[in-house]
């Protein structure tokens, strides 16, 4: 079955390190995405695993196969590695019409006419495509031109897919629709996908697994939920998330078992975690972590804000709360909306929020804040 | 709307005044021509009373067309050069893009050493006046049917046959290599801005090299080849000076020979009435190379990555073809020039013994037993005539052709889809299409008396100046047009908003921007008529006469010295200047491909 392993893997172009000592591996039957900036190496991950670019170091097994190692002087052409490629513009030949295209693979496969139509018949109703088959790529909309790529990739049934950013070109409402196809079509080819995008969005409904990446480094590797629940460090913490976490700098007053007392401009904290207990020394600068929908806005909260600004969506809204010289940024669900500049307190009452180390970005604690206010502060 | 106020407002535009004047007076200058050309072909001409008896000049004959399509010399006239044209058209077409299109492979897409180099020395033969070739080759291969043998002979003291040196052999490679550039700059610009995604998609899909070649990169190219096909054909057609010096010696003629012959001769009416067919074919062409471009596949380039072109690894042959690609367009740019320097410098050609050695073609003041005491051409006074006239035709031509080039693309992408907007983007590019020799012709027939407001200008400066400035138009048009597009509505419009001035706009905003696609408006005319020879030969008088026509008279006295260090000078002249017009603009004719 096949497997993906990526180990040491370094790619320099120059003196520029596009990716640097990378080591995953993609399971069998996995849709992982890989997530990042741009310029943080995802696409160049991809090509190299597909075998349009040439990593400097490293190995790369697929299904078992070694088709890269930079030590043995192995370096199989993308065709014999049996993979699929969706490109981010579709890459869809001019000059073929729409059944030419997808019908491309299998002639060079050496299959007979019969069965070529029938595929061809077949994926063009899988995808809906089934009435342009006559028609040149410049005749069709984006999301033709899209469903015909995909359907050209298909073709020979590869085992591994890639794709890159290949719902970017899309409209907002049609990249939804193709969100959903995407994940059926998951399910229903039985193959693995690897996936490249810089739509945390994409990333988060689409995934078995995120490869969250930075300047050609693994930032963390993991389950989206695990990812938006627990990130590593703080770059991930930012990256992942809409409306993004709020961070709070804050310094350690002092720490005893249980309880860590923090500080920030004109807060104080009691930070009790719900995970082991971190090594944290009093003065330490921290950064607390908040995700909008853990801070509540209400009556009884123990924090004094106004509203800075208030957008409903319908489903939710986002409100922007002036607590002292911070924001906050809060989710609240339901349609509601507030006056801006109006009253309002907030609540912290769950045991989700993380607390980071300042200077590593490092993830170390979770757990619970209860929030006390200071003589002289809000 | 009452039509007066109709009119002003139209009038209010300058876009529209510009479509108006613009439209006007290159009806003037090219399709009235064509009218008085064909006119030419119906008429009695002074010179043929004796062939054509019983009539007076100017009368109405059928003479000319039945002696040519039907008559009893048709064969040796007509039939047989327009067979020769069309056959070198069509072997130069085969190698320029056989050439141009697999040099343009090889950079654009496989990892071969010193591109700036080869990109830099391919684009020399295109910039260099066409016989600088032709003379190169006769310098080399040259048999004793023209006085001394050339340097190959000298040197291996192997005789060669005529068809090697004279004739339909040498033209074509000439003329091959001479265009192989412009098939070179198209098709590279093509597979430089070709999305490489497309080629690996089909990677992926298990495609061969070779199919992916033929499936994919040849088809996606080919209209970009066919249009170059067309142009390459079009110029090889209308090329002059290369049949000129190359044919000549054994007779074989080509169209532009035959027209030069005749129109210079005793019966311009053959000549206007060839001038007339090979407009026809070069309109043929212009045809076809627009229906063939509005197709219903659309090769519009998709804009991919393009970054991650990944170059095809030529593995232990890249040193090797390296070397001999370098070697190669060596011998055919810079020996050529060595070879000129050094035969400038030699009292018989072809002897390198040291007494045969002088300064005489440059410096000397004239030796009466040398080429009828022809000074030096430092000293020569009448080079300083042709040097100066060159340089100031080709000053005017590029200044009227540039601003002209640039008013055409302001109101032509201003005014974008509408019909007068074509007609004009039209009318434009027409000039590029009639053979120089034709052209030639058909300003001698119009301007050869007075029409309207402008006197007779045969003779005159003026009619040099107007018939470059018009040739050179369709360049300084494309130029033009493609700075204005490439800029956007937008940025003049922001200008409009504050109420600037539309000569401001021009000057402050839209030049500046766009300096290097405005300048390569200009240099384009300027290097033409530099290196221009068929278009004025028929129209020059001894004292308007240019450096290339003096050139050729040298050459037709056989006073190859001379002609030597006329070529090495021009040659020099061009690529200088569009060195440094290059360095320090950026607008140069070889952009865009080539890292």
């Amino acid at each position: 079955m096949p497997e993906i392993r990526i180990e040491n893997v370094t790619k320099k172009f120059g003196k520029f390190v596009a990716v640097e000592n990378l080591t995953i591996t993609i399971k069998d039957k996995w849709f992982v995405t890989l997530l990042g900036p741009s310029g943080c190496g995802k696409t160049t991950t991809l090509r190299m695993i597909s075998g349009l670019e040439s990593p400097t170091e490293g190995k790369i097994y697929i299904d078992d196969v070694l088709v890269f190692s930079a030590a043995e002087g192995i370096d199989l052409p993308p065709a014999k590695r049996d993979v699929g490629f969706l490109f981010q513009n579709y890459a869809l030949w001019p000059h073929m019409t729409v059944s030419q295209n997808i019908s491309f693979g299998l002639e060079n496969l050496k299959w007979n006419r019969t069965d070529i139509d029938c595929r061809v018949q077949d994926l063009t109703e899988l995808l809906k495509i089934d009435e342009f088959l006559g028609r040149y790529p410049a005749e069709l909309s984006g999301g033709q031109q899209q469903r015909v790529a995909i359907a050209r990739t298909l073709a020979p049934r590869p085992k591994v897919l890639f794709m890159d950013e290949p719902l970017s070109n899309l409209d907002a409402k049609l990249r939804m629709e193709m969100r959903a196809e995407l994940k059926r079509l998951h399910r229903e080819t039985n193959s693995t996908f690897v996936y490249v995008t810089h739509d945390q969005l994409e990333a988060m409904t689409l995934s078995s697994r995120i490869c969250l990446m930075k300047e050609g480094r693994v930032q963390q590797y993991a389950a989206p939920l695990d990812i938006y629940n627990g990130p590593s460090n703080l770059f991930c913490a930012e990256f992942v998330g809409n409306p993004t976490m709020n961070f709070i700098e804050v310094a350690c007053l002092q720490t005893e078992p249980g309880r860590i007392s923090l500080t920030s401009d004109d807060l104080n904290f009691t930070f009790a975690p719900v995970s082991p207990q971190p090594k944290v020394t009093a003065g330490q600068n921290l950064v607390l972590g908040l995700r909008p929908e853990s801070v509540l806005l209400s009556e009884k909260g123990s924090i004094h804000g106004t509203i800075y600004s208030a957008l409903p969506s319908g489903m939710e809204t986002t409100v922007m709360v002036k607590t002292g010289n911070s924001l906050l940024t809060s989710v609240v669900f339901g349609g509601q909306d507030f006056p801006v500049d109006g009253w309002t307190g907030v609540e912290l009452n769950h045991d989700n929020y993380i607390l980071f180390d300042k200077s590593s970005g490092e993830n170390i604690a979770t757990g619970t804040l209860t929030v006390a206010l200071r003589e002289g502060g809000v | 709307m009452n039509p007066i106020h109709c009119v002003k407002g139209f009038f209010r535009k300058p876009e529209n005044v510009i479509l108006v004047c613009l439209i006007t007076i290159l009806v003037y200058l090219i399709l009235i021509p064509l009218f008085s050309i064909v006119n030419d072909t119906f008429r009695v001409h002074s010179s043929e009373l004796m062939r054509i008896k019983g009539t007076v000049a100017g009368d109405f004959t059928t003479y000319h067309w039945k002696s040519i399509f039907a008559g009893k010399y048709s064969k040796n006239i007509f039939y047989q050069p327009l067979f020769n044209t069309l056959l070198i058209s069509l072997i130069t077409c085969f190698i320029a893009i056989c050439t141009g299109g697999g040099f343009a492979w090889l950079v654009t897409r496989t990892d071969i050493r010193y591109k700036k180099v080869i990109s830099s020395l391919f684009i020399l033969p295109y910039i260099m006046p066409s016989w600088t070739l032709a003379m190169a080759w006769l310098n080399f291969f040259k048999n004793e049917r023209v006085g001394a043998p050339g340097l190959f002979t000298v040197f291996t003291g192997i005789q060669i046959a005529d068809w090697f040196s004279y004739g339909f052999f040498p033209i074509t490679i000439v003329l091959g290599l001479h265009y192989a550039p412009f098939a070179y700059i198209l098709i590279g610009g093509i597979l430089r801005n070709m999305d490489a995604n497309l080629e690996e998609a089909a990677q992926i899909l298990k495609t061969g090299r070779w199919r992916i070649i033929r499936k994919i990169t040849l088809p996606i190219v080919l209209p970009a080849m066919l249009s170059t096909v067309l142009l390459v054909f079009s110029s090889a057609m209308s090329a002059f000076a290369v049949p000129a010096f190359l044919g000549t010696p054994v007779r074989f003629q080509v169209l532009t020979t035959q027209l030069f012959r005749t129109l210079n001769g005793t019966s311009p009416g053959y000549g206007y009435l060839i001038a007339l067919v090979m407009i026809v074919i070069g309109t043929i062409i212009l045809l076809t190379n627009q229906m063939l471009i509005g197709k219903r596949k659309s090769f519009a380039t998709v804009t991919g990555k393009s970054s991650n072109i990944s170059l095809v690894r030529l593995k232990k042959f890249r040193t090797v073809l390296s070397l001999a690609v370098l070697l190669w367009l060596l011998l055919i740019t810079i020996v050529p020039l060595i070879s000129f320097a050094v035969q400038s410098f030699q009292i018989s050609s072809g002897s390198f013994k040291a007494d045969n050695f002088t300064t005489l073609f440059w410096l000397g003041e004239g030796r009466p037993d040398v080429l009828s005491g022809e000074p030096g051409i430092l000293r020569n006074k009448y080079i300083y005539v042709g040097l100066w006239n060159s340089v100031r035709l080709s000053v005017l031509i590029s200044l009227l052709a540039g601003t002209a080039g640039l008013l055409v693309g302001y109101s032509v992408v201003k005014k974008r889809g509408s019909r007068w907007a074509n007609s004009l983007d039209r009318l434009s590019f027409f000039p590029y299409l009639l053979p120089s020799m034709a052209f030639g012709a058909i300003y001698l027939s119009m301007f050869a008396v007075r029409r309207g407001f402008i006197p007779s200008l045969y003779g005159s400066f003026a009619i040099l100046v107007l018939i470059g400035t018009v040739k050179y138009l369709p360049f300084a048009s494309r130029a033009g047009i493609n700075a204005i597009f490439q800029l956007g509505k937008e940025i003049e419009e922001a200008a409009v908003i504050f109420g600037v001035s539309w000569w401001k706009r021009m000057v402050k905003i839209i030049i500046p921007i766009q300096r290097a696609s405005v300048l390569s408006g200009f240099l384009l005319p300027f290097i033409s008529s530099m290196r221009e020879l068929s278009l004025f030969i028929l129209l020059v008088t001894p004292s308007t006469r240019v450096l290339t026509t003096m050139l050729f008279q040298y050459n037709e006295k056989g006073w190859d010295q001379y002609a030597n260090a006329i070529i090495l000078f021009i040659v020099l002249v061009v690529v200088l200047l569009n060195a440094v017009v290059n360095k320090v603009t950026g607008a140069s004719i070889d952009k865009g491909i080539g890292d």
